[in-house]
């Protein structure tokens, strides 16, 4: 299934507080400005899309603990190529608070995209009668070649148009990709990220 | 309190307009703009780098001094030209092949630039050769890996496996970063310098450069 319209803007507060800058910051009026400033562009910028499949688990990314042939649900998001390509741009003007700011919004909105997805994902299970068992995160919970198994069930190169590299990179590299494990007839929805899990040190989210 | 010292002060707090009306007037005035250079803008520069290396300013802060200085470069680099201003050194900078990510790799050339280096920008997914390729050309100082991947930080041995074949090992100083990597990582790759963050890259590279010249 393809998602293409996303009732999702950008936070501001998530935005700067991820590149340090909070209320109390010397500066913050005018960070706070220049997201005011570059924030429709931003939106102009990026080209939103979800796609995701339901399948098995295959032979290639199985393990002990996830056994080929578990029912899963493949799901890869992006904001496109353009907005990483704007922040560059803004980087190589001098512009450096807006090209940090343009690649936090990209973040932000992925992020969100992530958040948005899940209520679809689950009625969509609910309709299926399938219950969500785990996510799973490459390379946390299961192998970064994970990532190239998404990649080719959910065809993302052919419909989106996103690339990967050997390095199991996605390009446009504002891509993320999840696999959920599903069971017939359960109710249960298990479909969040885990922070306490998460080796995203530095993330601003698992700091709150 | 004398005007390049105004200069560093307004750049210090990402006050872009005060710092090209100062230049202006400095070069008016007919201060030598490599004393504009060096003691206005670059001094900014590297206080508000010290700064951020004691957690005493945030990323925010540095980004504004850094579009100061180069508002107040853009004015001056006619003169510095003029008068044959010659960069600190110059470096290669890039992120290694496999990794698309760029932005460490911008924050780590806009303080390399406000430490006063001349930059080569050799971008993402970089392959071994080409940093070398650039460096020869341009006749570098240093070259910068970033990598930001696990998967992807492996490709920096390449460079410098490629470096010591050619037997150019000891002509350039290598220097790596990016999340996964740390010091040891660096030492087993053979690298020169590992620093965590951008702040620190300029001051190590400076104090490299610097050293390798005298």
């Amino acid at each position: 299934m393809l998602i293409t319209k996303f009732l999702v803007k950008c936070n501001k507060e998530n935005v700067l507080s991820s590149i340090d800058c909070f209320e109390d910051s010397p500066i913050f009026e005018q960070v706070a400005e220049e997201f005011d400033a570059i924030e429709e562009t931003a939106y102009e910028m990026i080209k939103p899309y979800a796609l995701f499949e339901i399948g098995e688990i295959t032979e290639n990314i199985a393990s002990e603990l996830i056994p080929a042939g578990t029912k899963a649900l493949y799901l890869i998001m992006t904001v496109g190529a353009m907005i990483s390509e704007w922040s560059n741009e803004l980087f190589h003007e001098g512009n450096y608070l807006a090209g940090l700011l343009a690649n936090s919004m990209a973040d932000d909105y992925l992020f969100q995209i992530d958040d948005f997805v899940k209520g679809v994902i689950q009625k969509e299970c609910q309709n299926r009668n399938l219950g969500i068992l785990k996510r799973l995160e490459a390379p946390l919970d299961i192998a970064i070649e994970a990532q190239r198994a998404v990649w080719e069930i959910t065809k993302a190169k052919e419909v989106l148009g996103i690339n990967m590299n050997a390095s199991y990179m996605y390009d446009p590299v504002k891509s993320m990709s999840h696999i959920f494990l599903l069971e017939e007839g359960l109710d249960e929805y298990h479909i969040d990220h885990d922070c306490s899990k998460c080796m995203a040190f530095q993330c601003h989210k698992k700091n709150k | 309190m004398s005007l390049v010292d105004e200069i560093s002060e307004y750049l210090q707090k990402g006050r872009a307009k005060n710092v090209k009306t100062l230049v202006e007037q400095a070069i008016e005035e007919g201060i030598n703009p490599k004393i504009i250079l060096n003691e206005g803008l670059l001094s900014g520069m590297m206080i508000i780098g010290a700064k951020f290396k004691n957690n005493e300013v945030f990323v925010p802060e540095v980004l504004v001094a850094a579009r100061a200085m180069n508002v107040g470069l853009s004015v001056l680099e006619p003169k510095l030209i003029e008068v044959g201003n010659k960069p600190i050194g110059k470096a290669v900078v890039g992120t290694v092949k496999g990794d698309l990510h760029d932005i460490g790799k911008n924050l780590v050339i806009m303080m390399l630039k406000g430490a006063g280096f001349e930059i080569h920008d050799v971008g993402v997914d970089v392959e071994a050769a080409t940093y070398i390729e650039k460096a020869e050309e341009v006749g570098a100082d240093i070259i910068c890996m970033s990598a930001l991947l696990t998967t992807t930080m492996t490709n920096m041995q390449a460079c410098i496996d490629q470096l010591k074949e050619k037997g150019l090992r000891d002509k350039y100083i290598v220097m790596v970063g990016g999340a996964p990597v740390n010091d040891s990582f660096a030492k087993q790759i053979g690298a020169d310098f590992y620093t965590p963050d951008a702040a620190s890259a300029a001051e190590v590279a400076k104090e490299a450069v610097l050293s390798k010249k005298s």
